[in-house]
């Protein structure tokens, strides 16, 4: 910031002039009346954003609240009421309670001068909203925690546990144990239930590979169950595992075997599988648009 | 001059018009710069500094930063002269040339901490002298004085033994023998307000309560925990009311009140631990107005955990949470918390330095294997020794003793034979 008295300097040279001033009769000089201080003097525009610091908007007429007004028998946000709440109703909440610290620090500003610097009430209805922001900070951090300790607990037994089941389920079980197979590869490795779904960036990683392997060899493993000898054995990386994740055993079978006698199929180097798997998930996913176009 | 002329609009709050609250085009707030400008009109002149002066009689406060300020009145139609005067007028107003508060930066809380007077800076019956030197000025004379509040280190901490609702057993005093209901305990100061122990005090006209109808009030007299105990009613069969004192309380297992709205530990009168003294319900039930939230928004579940494979949220709320730049995270001490955490080498005095020179002048002693003559000789004299003794207890003992070797002599055998422990 250009100081003061610089700027004056400064200016005053700019302005300098060239011929010599005139001034005008004193006598003949009036004075103004005085204009009175006050907000009615200045025109603010009605939605400007920073009306959302008082408290009624642009309706605001005063910033300060009657004591009888303040809410001085509330109290902060719990933690078990916190651990309701999604990372965005938290996300808000924060936010909210932002907005009301600052309505509050506007508050006692004024409070200062007419209270005679006594801002104690306003320091507790401060210190609630201090409180809630630090629980919201808490309750995302147990979440945080509790996800990391996830990512040390092997889940290989339960997952065996399910192959079994779900390869030697009846036919009458077999939509209940679909069902449960959606639901557990959400859980265990992230993998969404509906392709749209897909954030094809952040999803497809080291676990949805894990996932994708676990799932084809269930599902062809029940598909074998009952008709041994369809498909050779061991499938041949990600190329011969997705479509066991994007359609019917039956159908995927047949891919898989067309892609064999074609010769297409292939492992996969690692570097090659992610980019690969976003290619082919992008292409499943506008299929329907296609057949949409063609019908058209 | 209008305001639309302003780059700067400002809202005055009408409570205190000398004060800015906020900014509504620079985006500033409570950070504004306040001068007292003079109205200057485009003819309007003034030759020296005292008119000016008086002219300040008409001042109208403005409220602008100090660079927009400073812009408008160049802009406006200033001549040389004026702004020279206009220069010295500054140079007479520097003083109240500062911001409106110096808390600008400031969260409101730590300035009312600041320059304040610290009771706890006192201790003893100093302490209890300033408290009620300035306790005068905010009390009437007529109120009962206030106790001196409490030293944090001194307060009570954790579960309060007797609370708002509660009956209390007055031991001590005018009114000893008393069982009354609290109406307050205050933990700064550890006291209790009783229902029944007022003082009848004078109020005048101007500090009347909002329903006061008499200038004679009843006042509660703060009485200390240490003069009351916690008291229980008790009914029996037939009707008849007995009381329970409690001369000292002991906390047990926590439940969850529904009235209190949190875990309470369980009391019980001690030494007489089957007689438990149930929690009071709340004086007052709060009050819903219009910035409580909604018992079913409160209670509306939104989160529900599905997968272990996924964050619980976005990647950069992690550094929100935990601080990656947090000194306490430094792998490297720093110059000073190095020398901190060792002792420094202590200067050594002239004496000292002659003795360590000499001794380092002296050779090592250097621990040798005997030589076989001097084992000849040490075994002859034992024998000649042994051959003296008559007593077969003795040489039962000395052969036993021979047997232990001592953990200082292994490790001097050790250091001949080169060994490593």
């Amino acid at each position: 910031m250009i100081s003061a008295r610089r700027a004056i300097l400064v200016s005053a040279r700019t302005l300098q002039r060239t011929k010599p001033l005139r001034f005008a009769d004193p006598k003949k000089i009036r004075l103004r009346e005085p204009i009175v201080p006050t907000h009615k003097n200045f025109d603010v525009s009605p939605d400007h954003p920073l009306w959302a610091f008082f408290r009624d908007g642009n309706k605001t007429e005063t910033v300060l609240r009657s004591k009888d007004d303040l809410s001085t028998d509330s109290r902060p946000w719990d933690m078990p009421e916190l651990r309701l709440k999604s990372f965005d109703d938290l996300h808000r909440l924060w936010y909210l309670n932002a907005l009301e610290r600052n309505r509050i620090s506007t508050e006692a500003e004024v409070a200062k001068e007419i209270y005679n610097g006594d801002v104690s009430l306003f320091t507790k209805l401060d210190d609630n909203h201090l409180m809630t922001q630090k629980r919201i900070k808490q309750t995302l951090l147990e979440r945080q925690v509790a996800y990391e300790r996830a990512q040390l607990s092997s889940p290989e037994e339960y997952l065996q546990l399910f192959e079994d089941k779900y390869i030697n389920a009846d036919e009458s079980a077999i939509a209940e144990y679909n069902e449960k197979l959606v639901r557990l590869q959400y859980a265990i490795f992230g993998i969404e239930p509906d392709l749209s779904e897909y954030n094809l960036e952040e999803d497809i990683n080291v676990k949805f590979v894990e996932g994708l392997s676990y799932v084809a060899k269930l599902k062809l493993g029940r598909y074998l169950a009952s008709n041994p000898g369809a498909l050779e054995l061991p499938l041949n990386g990600v190329m011969e595992e997705l479509p066991f994740l994007v359609r019917d055993p039956e159908v995927a079978v047949e891919e898989v075997r067309a892609m064999r006698e074609e010769g297409v199929s292939r492992k996969l180097d690692n570097i090659e599988v992610f980019a690969f798997l976003r290619n082919a998930i992008e292409a499943v996913r506008s299929e329907p648009e296609e057949l949409a176009e063609e019908e058209n | 001059m209008k305001s639309t002329s302003f780059k700067c609009t400002c809202i005055i709050s009408q409570h205190s018009p000398g004060h800015v609250l906020a900014c509504t085009s620079c985006s500033r707030i409570c950070s504004l710069i306040q001068f007292h400008l003079f109205q200057i009109d485009s003819h309007l002149k003034f030759p020296n500094t005292n008119e000016i002066n008086q002219n300040l009689k008409h001042t109208i406060p403005f409220y602008l930063t100090a660079e927009q300020s400073f812009s408008w009145l160049i802009q406006s139609t200033l001549s040389k002269c004026h702004v020279t005067s206009l220069l010295l007028f500054f140079s007479k107003l520097q003083t109240s040339l500062r911001p409106i508060s110096i808390t600008s930066t400031m969260s409101f809380k730590t300035a009312a901490k600041r320059g304040q007077f610290d009771l706890d800076r006192y201790v003893g019956n100093l302490r209890v002298k300033t408290y009620k030197e300035f306790a005068k000025h905010s009390r009437l004379p007529t109120i009962p004085a206030p106790i001196p509040t409490l030293r944090k280190d001194e307060r009570l901490i954790g579960e309060a033994p007797i609370v708002a609702g509660d009956l209390a057993y007055i031991v001590s005093g005018k009114h000893k023998g008393k069982i009354s209901r609290v109406l307050l305990y205050t933990r700064d100061n550890d006291t209790v307000l009783l229902n029944e122990v007022t003082k009848n005090v004078v109020i005048p006209k101007q500090y009347w309560a909002a329903n006061q109808t008499s200038h004679v009030l009843e006042y509660p007299v703060p009485i200390p925990r240490k003069f009351v105990r916690l008291a229980a009613k008790e009914k029996d069969e037939k009707g008849n009311v007995s009381y329970v004192v409690a001369e000292d309380l002991v906390f047990k297992e926590k439940y969850y009140d529904d009235r209190l709205k949190r875990w309470v530990p369980r009391r019980f009168v001690k030494h007489h631990e089957n007689i438990e003294i149930p929690w009071p319900s709340p004086m007052s039930e709060p009050k819903d107005d219009q910035y409580s939230t909604l018992t079913e928004d409160v209670y509306n579940k939104t989160h529900e955990l599905q997968t272990v494979a996924k964050s619980p949220f976005p990647k950069s709320v992690l550094n929100e949470l935990r601080n990656p730049y947090s000194k306490f995270k430094k792998r490297e001490l720093t110059e000073g918390q190095a020398r901190r955490l060792n002792a420094p080498q202590m200067p050594l005095s002239v004496e000292q330095k002659i003795y360590l020179a000499k001794k380092a002048q002296t050779p090592v002693k250097k621990l040798e294997p005997l030589s076989e003559e001097a084992k000849d000789l040490i075994g002859s004299r034992m024998a000649e020794h042994l051959a003296k003794i008559k007593n077969p207890l003795l040489l039962k003992h000395l052969e036993a003793v021979s047997q232990k070797t001592t953990p200082e002599f292994q490790r001097v055998l050790n250091e001949i034979e080169g060994k490593q422990d």
